[in-house]
Protein backbone atom coordinates (compact mmCIF):
# COMPACT_ATOMS: atom_id res chain seq x y z
CA UNK A 1 0.00 0.00 0.00
CA UNK A 2 3.03 1.79 1.35
CA UNK A 3 4.79 1.50 -2.28
CA UNK A 4 1.59 1.86 -4.22
CA UNK A 5 1.12 5.98 -2.42
CA UNK A 6 4.81 6.11 -2.91
CA UNK A 7 4.47 5.58 -6.88
CA UNK A 8 1.19 7.66 -7.10
CA UNK A 9 3.14 10.63 -5.17
CA UNK A 10 6.06 10.47 -7.62
CA UNK A 11 3.66 10.25 -10.90
CA UNK A 12 2.15 13.43 -9.43
CA UNK A 13 5.78 15.28 -9.18
CA UNK A 14 5.96 14.55 -12.75
CA UNK A 15 2.69 16.14 -13.72
CA UNK A 16 2.67 18.80 -11.02
CA UNK A 17 6.06 19.51 -9.98
CA UNK A 18 8.40 19.17 -7.31
CA UNK A 19 6.70 22.40 -5.02
CA UNK A 20 3.55 19.78 -3.96
CA UNK A 21 5.78 17.38 -2.52
CA UNK A 22 7.10 16.49 1.16
CA UNK A 23 11.03 15.30 0.80
CA UNK A 24 11.70 12.98 3.91
CA UNK A 25 15.36 11.94 5.29
CA UNK A 26 13.95 8.24 4.34
CA UNK A 27 12.53 9.44 0.88
CA UNK A 28 9.46 10.86 -0.61
CA UNK A 29 6.06 10.75 0.84
CA UNK A 30 2.52 11.12 -0.26
CA UNK A 31 1.26 15.08 0.19
CA UNK A 32 -1.36 15.41 2.33
CA UNK A 33 -4.05 17.01 0.05
CA UNK A 34 -3.69 14.00 -1.85
CA UNK A 35 -4.68 11.66 0.87
CA UNK A 36 -7.42 13.05 1.84
CA UNK A 37 -8.50 13.18 -2.22
CA UNK A 38 -11.75 10.67 -3.37
CA UNK A 39 -10.97 8.67 -6.04
CA UNK A 40 -12.66 10.50 -8.57
CA UNK A 41 -10.93 13.63 -7.15
CA UNK A 42 -7.80 12.62 -7.62
CA UNK A 43 -8.66 11.08 -11.09
CA UNK A 44 -9.86 14.74 -11.88
CA UNK A 45 -6.94 16.30 -10.68
CA UNK A 46 -4.08 13.68 -12.83
CA UNK A 47 -7.16 14.43 -15.37
CA UNK A 48 -6.64 18.39 -15.48
CA UNK A 49 -2.53 17.95 -14.96
CA UNK A 50 -2.37 16.31 -17.81
CA UNK A 51 -4.50 19.01 -19.81
CA UNK A 52 -2.63 22.59 -19.77
CA UNK A 53 -5.69 24.61 -20.06
CA UNK A 54 -9.35 23.65 -19.07
CA UNK A 55 -12.29 25.54 -19.44
CA UNK A 56 -15.54 24.40 -18.24
CA UNK A 57 -19.03 26.33 -19.25
CA UNK A 58 -16.96 30.12 -18.66
CA UNK A 59 -19.72 32.82 -18.78
CA UNK A 60 -18.64 36.05 -18.49
CA UNK A 61 -20.85 39.57 -18.50
CA UNK A 62 -19.61 42.85 -18.31
CA UNK A 63 -21.69 45.72 -17.58
CA UNK A 64 -22.91 48.23 -20.25
CA UNK A 65 -21.22 51.86 -19.73
CA UNK A 66 -22.99 54.49 -21.88
CA UNK A 67 -21.33 58.01 -22.42
CA UNK A 68 -22.61 60.33 -19.73
CA UNK A 69 -25.37 62.41 -21.27
CA UNK A 70 -26.87 58.90 -22.84
CA UNK A 71 -29.42 56.85 -20.56
CA UNK A 72 -28.91 52.88 -20.63
CA UNK A 73 -31.61 50.67 -18.15
CA UNK A 74 -29.53 50.38 -14.64
CA UNK A 75 -27.54 47.17 -14.30
CA UNK A 76 -28.18 45.92 -17.84
CA UNK A 77 -25.24 43.76 -18.86
CA UNK A 78 -23.53 42.75 -22.02
CA UNK A 79 -22.57 38.77 -22.20
CA UNK A 80 -19.31 38.42 -24.00
CA UNK A 81 -18.55 34.99 -23.24
CA UNK A 82 -21.48 32.28 -23.09
CA UNK A 83 -20.73 28.41 -21.40
CA UNK A 84 -17.12 28.07 -23.04
CA UNK A 85 -15.97 25.09 -23.32
CA UNK A 86 -12.40 23.56 -24.04
CA UNK A 87 -9.30 21.55 -23.47
CA UNK A 88 -5.77 22.25 -24.85
CA UNK A 89 -3.49 19.55 -24.35
CA UNK A 90 0.21 19.96 -22.75
CA UNK A 91 2.72 20.91 -25.68
CA UNK A 92 -0.42 21.57 -27.80
CA UNK A 93 -1.26 24.68 -30.26
CA UNK A 94 -4.29 25.76 -30.04
CA UNK A 95 -5.91 28.94 -32.12
CA UNK A 96 -9.14 31.03 -31.46
CA UNK A 97 -10.42 32.66 -34.35
CA UNK A 98 -12.71 35.43 -33.86
CA UNK A 99 -13.83 38.74 -35.58
CA UNK A 100 -13.25 41.55 -33.49
CA UNK A 101 -15.35 41.67 -30.56
CA UNK A 102 -16.21 38.41 -30.21
CA UNK A 103 -14.74 37.52 -27.29
CA UNK A 104 -11.01 36.21 -27.82
CA UNK A 105 -9.32 38.92 -26.51
CA UNK A 106 -11.65 38.42 -22.98
CA UNK A 107 -10.96 34.54 -23.12
CA UNK A 108 -7.02 35.27 -22.75
CA UNK A 109 -7.93 38.03 -20.21
CA UNK A 110 -10.08 35.62 -18.62
CA UNK A 111 -6.84 32.91 -19.04
CA UNK A 112 -4.43 35.26 -17.63
CA UNK A 113 -6.22 35.89 -14.73
CA UNK A 114 -7.12 39.53 -15.07
CA UNK A 115 -10.48 39.29 -15.20
CA UNK A 116 -12.48 36.56 -13.36
CA UNK A 117 -15.45 34.32 -14.82
CA UNK A 118 -19.01 34.68 -13.78
CA UNK A 119 -19.74 30.87 -13.78
CA UNK A 120 -17.92 27.66 -15.15
CA UNK A 121 -14.45 26.83 -14.21
CA UNK A 122 -10.75 27.67 -16.13
CA UNK A 123 -7.82 25.47 -14.89
CA UNK A 124 -4.76 25.88 -16.08
CA UNK A 125 -2.36 23.06 -14.99
CA UNK A 126 -4.70 21.95 -12.73
CA UNK A 127 -4.50 25.58 -10.96
CA UNK A 128 -7.81 27.20 -10.20
CA UNK A 129 -8.37 30.47 -12.46
CA UNK A 130 -9.91 32.38 -9.41
CA UNK A 131 -8.92 30.60 -6.62
CA UNK A 132 -5.37 30.10 -7.49
CA UNK A 133 -4.39 32.82 -9.72
CA UNK A 134 -1.11 32.97 -8.01
CA UNK A 135 -0.53 29.51 -8.77
CA UNK A 136 -1.62 29.88 -12.25
CA UNK A 137 0.29 32.88 -13.21
CA UNK A 138 3.37 30.70 -12.61
CA UNK A 139 2.47 28.87 -15.31
CA UNK A 140 1.63 31.26 -17.99
CA UNK A 141 3.57 33.71 -20.28
CA UNK A 142 0.92 36.48 -21.62
CA UNK A 143 1.17 38.67 -24.73
CA UNK A 144 -1.69 40.74 -24.55
CA UNK A 145 -3.42 42.86 -27.55
CA UNK A 146 -2.24 45.76 -26.24
CA UNK A 147 1.46 44.79 -26.88
CA UNK A 148 3.30 47.76 -26.51
CA UNK A 149 1.51 47.98 -22.95
CA UNK A 150 4.12 48.84 -20.24
CA UNK A 151 7.26 49.46 -21.78
CA UNK A 152 9.15 52.80 -20.62
CA UNK A 153 9.58 54.34 -24.20
CA UNK A 154 12.64 56.46 -23.02
CA UNK A 155 14.56 53.15 -21.82
CA UNK A 156 16.20 50.53 -24.18
CA UNK A 157 14.46 47.09 -24.32
CA UNK A 158 17.00 45.35 -22.56
CA UNK A 159 16.50 47.48 -19.45
CA UNK A 160 12.41 46.95 -19.84
CA UNK A 161 12.82 43.31 -20.42
CA UNK A 162 15.29 43.16 -17.62
CA UNK A 163 12.59 44.62 -15.25
CA UNK A 164 10.28 42.26 -16.45
CA UNK A 165 12.57 39.39 -15.65
CA UNK A 166 12.52 40.58 -12.19
CA UNK A 167 9.18 40.70 -11.95
CA UNK A 168 8.79 37.37 -13.32
CA UNK A 169 11.12 36.78 -10.45
CA UNK A 170 13.70 35.74 -12.56
CA UNK A 171 17.58 36.17 -11.06
CA UNK A 172 19.53 39.10 -13.01
CA UNK A 173 22.43 37.00 -14.46
CA UNK A 174 19.65 34.40 -15.78
CA UNK A 175 17.56 37.11 -17.21
CA UNK A 176 20.47 38.52 -19.09
CA UNK A 177 21.60 35.18 -20.77
CA UNK A 178 17.97 34.93 -21.43
CA UNK A 179 16.90 38.02 -22.83
CA UNK A 180 20.38 37.97 -25.08
CA UNK A 181 19.09 34.69 -26.45
CA UNK A 182 15.34 35.45 -27.27
CA UNK A 183 16.23 38.62 -28.80
CA UNK A 184 18.78 37.09 -30.81
CA UNK A 185 15.83 34.33 -32.27
CA UNK A 186 13.59 36.94 -32.72
CA UNK A 187 15.87 38.96 -34.46
CA UNK A 188 16.63 41.82 -32.69
CA UNK A 189 20.09 41.87 -31.51
CA UNK A 190 21.24 44.99 -32.70
CA UNK A 191 18.49 46.72 -31.40
CA UNK A 192 18.06 45.79 -27.65
CA UNK A 193 20.30 48.79 -26.64
CA UNK A 194 18.25 51.29 -28.54
CA UNK A 195 15.15 53.10 -26.75
CA UNK A 196 11.65 51.42 -27.30
CA UNK A 197 10.43 54.57 -28.83
CA UNK A 198 12.67 54.32 -31.89
CA UNK A 199 11.06 50.24 -32.79
CA UNK A 200 8.98 50.01 -35.19
CA UNK A 201 5.26 48.44 -34.89
CA UNK A 202 6.65 45.31 -35.72
CA UNK A 203 9.78 45.34 -33.31
CA UNK A 204 7.55 46.52 -30.68
CA UNK A 205 5.20 43.17 -30.75
CA UNK A 206 8.34 41.40 -30.78
CA UNK A 207 9.82 42.74 -27.88
CA UNK A 208 6.32 42.00 -26.13
CA UNK A 209 6.59 38.06 -27.55
CA UNK A 210 10.31 38.19 -25.69
CA UNK A 211 8.68 39.41 -22.75
CA UNK A 212 5.91 36.58 -22.37
CA UNK A 213 8.72 34.15 -23.29
CA UNK A 214 11.09 35.71 -20.68
CA UNK A 215 9.64 32.95 -17.56
CA UNK A 216 10.04 30.07 -19.59
CA UNK A 217 6.37 29.37 -18.33
CA UNK A 218 4.82 26.38 -20.16
CA UNK A 219 1.61 28.20 -21.35
CA UNK A 220 1.79 30.82 -23.71
CA UNK A 221 -1.34 32.85 -23.80
CA UNK A 222 -0.67 35.36 -27.35
CA UNK A 223 -3.73 37.71 -27.82
CA UNK A 224 -3.02 39.00 -31.58
CA UNK A 225 1.21 38.13 -31.47
CA UNK A 226 1.24 39.46 -35.41
CA UNK A 227 -0.81 42.15 -35.21
CA UNK A 228 0.91 44.86 -37.20
CA UNK A 229 3.68 43.47 -37.97
CA UNK A 230 5.03 42.83 -41.46
CA UNK A 231 4.55 39.39 -43.24
CA UNK A 232 8.65 38.44 -43.06
CA UNK A 233 8.69 39.02 -39.70
CA UNK A 234 5.41 37.25 -39.44
CA UNK A 235 6.66 34.13 -40.59
CA UNK A 236 9.58 34.24 -38.56
CA UNK A 237 7.67 34.35 -35.58
CA UNK A 238 5.19 31.63 -36.40
CA UNK A 239 8.39 29.27 -37.26
CA UNK A 240 9.50 30.10 -33.72
CA UNK A 241 6.15 29.80 -32.07
CA UNK A 242 5.97 26.62 -34.20
CA UNK A 243 9.68 25.89 -33.01
CA UNK A 244 8.48 26.28 -29.36
CA UNK A 245 5.63 24.13 -29.64
CA UNK A 246 8.29 21.24 -30.78
CA UNK A 247 9.33 21.70 -27.38
CA UNK A 248 6.48 21.07 -25.54
CA UNK A 249 4.94 24.48 -24.88
CA UNK A 250 1.37 25.32 -24.85
CA UNK A 251 0.33 27.36 -27.11
CA UNK A 252 -3.18 29.24 -27.18
CA UNK A 253 -3.03 31.90 -29.42
CA UNK A 254 -6.86 34.56 -30.46
CA UNK A 255 -6.21 35.70 -34.09
CA UNK A 256 -8.73 37.46 -36.21
CA UNK A 257 -6.82 36.14 -38.79
CA UNK A 258 -7.12 32.36 -40.37
CA UNK A 259 -4.26 32.25 -41.94
CA UNK A 260 -2.02 32.81 -38.89
CA UNK A 261 -4.14 29.81 -37.39
CA UNK A 262 -3.27 27.97 -40.43
CA UNK A 263 0.40 28.64 -40.34
CA UNK A 264 0.38 27.42 -36.58
CA UNK A 265 -1.43 24.60 -36.72
CA UNK A 266 -3.05 22.62 -34.50
CA UNK A 267 -6.42 22.90 -33.22
CA UNK A 268 -8.92 25.65 -33.71
CA UNK A 269 -11.76 27.19 -33.01
CA UNK A 270 -13.83 29.62 -33.47
CA UNK A 271 -15.83 32.53 -31.70
CA UNK A 272 -18.78 34.07 -32.21
CA UNK A 273 -20.74 36.55 -29.70
CA UNK A 274 -18.95 34.73 -27.19
CA UNK A 275 -20.19 31.35 -28.47
CA UNK A 276 -17.79 28.75 -29.90
CA UNK A 277 -19.13 28.25 -33.11
CA UNK A 278 -17.00 25.83 -34.99
CA UNK A 279 -14.20 23.84 -33.16
CA UNK A 280 -13.34 21.34 -36.53
CA UNK A 281 -11.34 22.80 -39.57
CA UNK A 282 -14.31 21.93 -41.67
CA UNK A 283 -16.96 23.73 -38.96
CA UNK A 284 -15.00 26.61 -39.31
CA UNK A 285 -14.14 26.66 -43.25
CA UNK A 286 -18.09 26.53 -43.44
CA UNK A 287 -18.38 29.22 -40.96
CA UNK B 1 12.30 30.72 -12.58
CA UNK B 2 14.39 30.78 -10.15
CA UNK B 3 12.47 32.71 -7.61
CA UNK B 4 14.45 36.08 -7.43
CA UNK B 5 14.87 36.91 -3.60
CA UNK B 6 13.10 40.64 -2.39
CA UNK B 7 16.63 42.00 -2.47
CA UNK B 8 17.23 41.12 -6.56
CA UNK B 9 14.15 42.90 -7.11
CA UNK B 10 14.53 46.00 -5.19
CA UNK B 11 17.67 46.30 -7.26
CA UNK B 12 16.73 45.57 -10.51
CA UNK B 13 13.39 48.09 -9.73
CA UNK B 14 15.66 50.68 -8.34
CA UNK B 15 17.73 49.91 -11.82
CA UNK B 16 14.80 51.13 -13.75
CA UNK B 17 13.73 53.96 -11.90
CA UNK B 18 17.66 55.52 -11.96
CA UNK B 19 17.29 54.73 -15.36
CA UNK B 20 13.87 56.55 -15.82
CA UNK B 21 14.85 59.50 -13.81
CA UNK B 22 17.95 60.26 -15.90
CA UNK B 23 15.98 59.63 -18.84
CA UNK B 24 14.15 62.41 -17.97
CA UNK B 25 17.10 64.73 -15.76
CA UNK B 26 15.75 68.35 -16.31
CA UNK B 27 12.86 67.33 -13.76
CA UNK B 28 15.52 66.43 -11.31
CA UNK B 29 16.55 69.85 -11.82
CA UNK B 30 13.74 71.93 -11.48
CA UNK B 31 12.63 69.90 -8.40
CA UNK B 32 15.39 70.38 -6.76
CA UNK B 33 14.82 73.89 -7.37
CA UNK B 34 11.36 74.14 -6.08
CA UNK B 35 12.27 73.06 -2.59
CA UNK B 36 15.05 74.88 -2.32
CA UNK B 37 13.36 78.10 -3.49
CA UNK B 38 10.17 76.75 -1.41
CA UNK B 39 12.62 76.11 1.89
CA UNK B 40 13.76 80.12 1.04
CA UNK B 41 10.53 81.61 0.82
CA UNK B 42 9.27 80.39 3.75
CA UNK B 43 12.32 80.62 6.06
CA UNK B 44 12.64 84.30 4.62
CA UNK B 45 8.65 84.36 5.74
CA UNK B 46 9.29 83.62 9.51
CA UNK B 47 12.56 85.67 10.09
CA UNK B 48 10.34 88.66 9.30
CA UNK B 49 8.05 87.70 12.17
CA UNK B 50 9.46 88.65 15.83
CA UNK B 51 6.85 87.15 17.78
CA UNK B 52 4.44 84.58 16.71
CA UNK B 53 1.91 82.14 18.53
CA UNK B 54 4.51 79.28 17.62
CA UNK B 55 7.14 80.25 20.06
CA UNK B 56 4.29 80.46 23.30
CA UNK B 57 2.80 76.74 21.98
CA UNK B 58 5.77 75.08 20.32
CA UNK B 59 8.92 76.54 21.92
CA UNK B 60 10.27 77.43 18.50
CA UNK B 61 10.28 81.19 15.96
CA UNK B 62 7.75 81.25 13.71
CA UNK B 63 10.72 80.21 10.79
CA UNK B 64 11.92 76.87 12.84
CA UNK B 65 8.21 76.30 12.47
CA UNK B 66 7.76 76.59 9.05
CA UNK B 67 11.36 75.32 7.50
CA UNK B 68 10.41 72.28 9.87
CA UNK B 69 7.03 71.93 8.20
CA UNK B 70 8.21 72.60 4.43
CA UNK B 71 11.49 70.24 4.93
CA UNK B 72 9.28 67.40 6.07
CA UNK B 73 6.46 68.03 4.16
CA UNK B 74 6.82 65.47 1.28
CA UNK B 75 7.31 62.72 3.61
CA UNK B 76 3.58 63.20 3.86
CA UNK B 77 1.77 65.18 1.40
CA UNK B 78 2.99 62.82 -1.53
CA UNK B 79 1.76 59.74 -0.13
CA UNK B 80 -1.42 59.74 -1.59
CA UNK B 81 0.28 59.53 -5.65
CA UNK B 82 3.32 57.79 -4.39
CA UNK B 83 2.83 54.70 -6.33
CA UNK B 84 1.15 56.71 -8.94
CA UNK B 85 3.77 56.91 -11.29
CA UNK B 86 3.50 52.47 -11.23
CA UNK B 87 0.00 52.14 -12.26
CA UNK B 88 -0.37 53.73 -15.95
CA UNK B 89 -2.79 52.03 -17.65
CA UNK B 90 -0.74 50.50 -20.31
CA UNK B 91 1.40 48.92 -17.69
CA UNK B 92 -1.12 47.40 -15.09
CA UNK B 93 -2.17 44.78 -16.66
CA UNK B 94 1.02 43.16 -17.98
CA UNK B 95 2.11 43.83 -14.13
CA UNK B 96 -1.18 41.75 -12.78
CA UNK B 97 -0.24 38.65 -15.30
CA UNK B 98 3.06 37.95 -13.42
CA UNK B 99 3.82 36.22 -10.59
CA UNK B 100 5.22 39.10 -8.70
CA UNK B 101 2.03 40.44 -6.44
CA UNK B 102 0.72 43.53 -6.98
CA UNK B 103 1.50 44.72 -3.41
CA UNK B 104 4.91 44.13 -3.73
CA UNK B 105 5.41 45.31 -6.85
CA UNK B 106 4.03 48.42 -5.47
CA UNK B 107 5.86 48.47 -2.45
CA UNK B 108 9.77 47.69 -4.00
CA UNK B 109 9.34 49.73 -6.91
CA UNK B 110 8.99 52.72 -4.51
CA UNK B 111 10.95 51.89 -2.26
CA UNK B 112 14.01 54.17 -3.71
CA UNK B 113 11.25 57.01 -4.30
CA UNK B 114 10.87 56.50 -0.40
CA UNK B 115 14.30 56.61 0.67
CA UNK B 116 15.02 59.66 -1.38
CA UNK B 117 11.91 61.17 -0.30
CA UNK B 118 13.49 60.92 2.84
CA UNK B 119 16.89 61.85 1.85
CA UNK B 120 16.45 65.41 0.20
CA UNK B 121 13.84 66.08 3.72
CA UNK B 122 16.80 65.70 5.98
CA UNK B 123 18.97 67.44 3.39
CA UNK B 124 16.83 70.43 3.29
CA UNK B 125 16.20 70.63 6.73
CA UNK B 126 20.10 70.75 7.23
CA UNK B 127 20.28 73.34 4.62
CA UNK B 128 17.49 75.43 6.37
CA UNK B 129 18.92 74.92 9.47
CA UNK B 130 22.03 76.33 8.82
CA UNK B 131 20.99 79.12 6.50
CA UNK B 132 19.01 80.84 8.72
CA UNK B 133 20.71 79.77 11.70
CA UNK B 134 18.16 78.03 13.29
CA UNK B 135 18.30 76.27 16.46
CA UNK B 136 16.38 72.90 17.61
CA UNK B 137 16.97 70.55 20.46
CA UNK B 138 16.96 67.39 18.53
CA UNK B 139 15.55 63.64 19.99
CA UNK B 140 16.81 61.92 17.42
CA UNK B 141 15.39 58.93 18.20
CA UNK B 142 12.02 60.42 18.00
CA UNK B 143 12.74 61.91 15.02
CA UNK B 144 13.15 58.59 12.99
CA UNK B 145 10.30 56.92 14.98
CA UNK B 146 8.08 59.96 13.23
CA UNK B 147 9.05 60.05 10.13
CA UNK B 148 9.17 55.92 10.35
CA UNK B 149 5.47 56.69 10.87
CA UNK B 150 4.99 59.08 8.26
CA UNK B 151 6.60 56.87 5.56
CA UNK B 152 3.86 54.06 6.89
CA UNK B 153 1.13 56.59 6.93
CA UNK B 154 2.36 58.14 3.13
CA UNK B 155 2.56 54.30 1.83
CA UNK B 156 -1.37 53.77 3.32
CA UNK B 157 -2.26 56.95 1.75
CA UNK B 158 -0.64 55.46 -1.95
CA UNK B 159 -2.51 52.12 -1.54
CA UNK B 160 -5.81 54.07 -0.74
CA UNK B 161 -4.67 56.82 -3.66
CA UNK B 162 -4.33 53.49 -6.18
CA UNK B 163 -7.19 51.75 -4.75
CA UNK B 164 -9.57 54.72 -5.44
CA UNK B 165 -7.77 55.32 -8.85
CA UNK B 166 -8.53 51.45 -10.25
CA UNK B 167 -12.10 51.99 -9.62
CA UNK B 168 -13.17 55.59 -10.29
CA UNK B 169 -10.28 56.30 -12.59
CA UNK B 170 -8.99 59.38 -11.30
CA UNK B 171 -7.82 60.27 -7.48
CA UNK B 172 -8.92 64.38 -7.74
CA UNK B 173 -11.73 63.90 -5.44
CA UNK B 174 -9.60 62.44 -2.92
CA UNK B 175 -6.74 64.60 -3.12
CA UNK B 176 -9.42 67.77 -3.06
CA UNK B 177 -10.63 65.97 0.05
CA UNK B 178 -6.85 65.23 1.69
CA UNK B 179 -4.95 67.95 0.99
CA UNK B 180 -7.16 71.45 0.05
CA UNK B 181 -8.69 71.35 4.02
CA UNK B 182 -5.34 69.85 5.17
CA UNK B 183 -2.89 71.98 3.19
CA UNK B 184 -4.85 74.86 6.20
CA UNK B 185 -5.84 72.24 9.25
CA UNK B 186 -2.56 69.52 8.99
CA UNK B 187 -0.23 71.86 11.34
CA UNK B 188 2.09 71.67 8.28
CA UNK B 189 2.46 75.90 7.79
CA UNK B 190 -0.30 77.07 10.00
CA UNK B 191 -0.26 76.11 13.50
CA UNK B 192 -3.71 74.38 14.35
CA UNK B 193 -3.75 77.15 17.83
CA UNK B 194 -4.88 79.97 15.79
CA UNK B 195 -7.68 77.82 14.15
CA UNK B 196 -11.03 78.17 14.77
CA UNK B 197 -11.75 75.34 17.53
CA UNK B 198 -14.07 73.67 15.44
CA UNK B 199 -11.08 73.56 12.75
CA UNK B 200 -8.87 72.03 15.32
CA UNK B 201 -11.13 69.50 16.34
CA UNK B 202 -11.13 68.13 12.66
CA UNK B 203 -7.89 68.36 12.91
CA UNK B 204 -7.08 65.69 15.05
CA UNK B 205 -8.44 63.44 12.00
CA UNK B 206 -5.82 63.99 9.72
CA UNK B 207 -2.67 61.90 9.19
CA UNK B 208 -0.46 65.24 8.69
CA UNK B 209 -1.59 66.88 11.86
CA UNK B 210 -0.01 63.81 13.96
CA UNK B 211 3.03 63.83 11.43
CA UNK B 212 4.11 67.56 11.96
CA UNK B 213 3.41 67.91 15.41
CA UNK B 214 5.20 65.02 16.16
CA UNK B 215 8.51 66.30 13.91
CA UNK B 216 7.89 69.30 16.50
CA UNK B 217 7.85 67.61 19.67
CA UNK B 218 11.32 65.80 18.45
CA UNK B 219 12.90 69.15 17.56
CA UNK B 220 11.86 70.37 20.90
CA UNK B 221 8.58 71.45 21.60
CA UNK B 222 6.81 70.11 24.76
CA UNK B 223 3.13 70.49 23.35
CA UNK B 224 2.46 67.05 24.19
CA UNK B 225 3.96 64.04 25.83
CA UNK B 226 6.32 62.34 23.19
CA UNK B 227 5.06 58.94 24.05
CA UNK B 228 1.62 59.19 23.91
CA UNK B 229 1.80 61.29 20.40
CA UNK B 230 3.95 58.83 18.99
CA UNK B 231 1.18 56.04 20.46
CA UNK B 232 -1.49 58.00 18.94
CA UNK B 233 0.57 58.28 15.26
CA UNK B 234 1.32 54.74 15.02
CA UNK B 235 -2.49 53.51 16.38
CA UNK B 236 -3.03 55.65 13.27
CA UNK B 237 -0.71 54.82 11.22
CA UNK B 238 -1.92 51.02 11.74
CA UNK B 239 -5.62 51.87 11.35
CA UNK B 240 -4.91 53.87 8.22
CA UNK B 241 -2.77 51.18 6.64
CA UNK B 242 -5.55 47.89 7.47
CA UNK B 243 -7.65 50.15 6.08
CA UNK B 244 -5.33 50.80 3.01
CA UNK B 245 -4.80 47.26 2.39
CA UNK B 246 -8.57 45.95 2.89
CA UNK B 247 -9.21 48.77 0.14
CA UNK B 248 -6.47 47.79 -2.11
CA UNK B 249 -8.04 44.28 -2.13
CA UNK B 250 -11.21 45.46 -2.94
CA UNK B 251 -10.11 47.42 -6.08
CA UNK B 252 -8.14 44.42 -7.00
CA UNK B 253 -11.15 41.98 -6.78
CA UNK B 254 -13.48 45.13 -8.63
CA UNK B 255 -10.80 44.88 -11.59
CA UNK B 256 -10.54 41.36 -12.33
CA UNK B 257 -14.78 41.36 -11.78
CA UNK B 258 -15.45 44.09 -14.20
CA UNK B 259 -12.56 44.18 -16.61
CA UNK B 260 -11.92 48.02 -16.34
CA UNK B 261 -8.10 48.32 -16.33
CA UNK B 262 -7.40 50.55 -18.38
CA UNK B 263 -8.22 54.49 -18.98
CA UNK B 264 -7.16 57.55 -20.53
Amino acid sequence: MERAATSVAVWLDLLVGEEHLHFHPRGISIPETYLSLRVSDLRWKILTHMTAIVLKNVRKTFRRRAEVGFSRKRGERREVLRDITLEVGDGKTFCVLGRNGSGKTTLVRVLSTLIEPDGGEGLVFGFNLVKEPEKVRKHIGVMLNSGEGGFHWRLSALANLEYYAALYRISASTARIRIANLLRELGLEDRGVDQFQSYSTGMRRRVALVRALLSDAPVLLLDEPTLGVDPWSTENIHNYLLELAKQGKTILCATNNPAEARALGGRSCMLEEGVIVASTTEEIIAS
Amino acid sequence: MTGESVTGQLFAFAKREVKARIAYRMTIVTSTVSVLTGLLAYGLLGRTSIVSVTTSTYGMTLASFLVSGVAFAPLITNGLGMFGNYIYPGQIEEIMTMPTSFRRYLLLSSALPISISVGSAALSFTVGVFLFGLAFSYNFPALIAVVVLGVVTSIALGFLGVAFQLVYKQTSVLSWLLYAFTGVAGNMLVPTQVLPQVVQDISFLTPQYYFFTGIRIALGSELAPLLLMLGIFAAYAGILIALALFSLERALRFLRRNGTHGWA
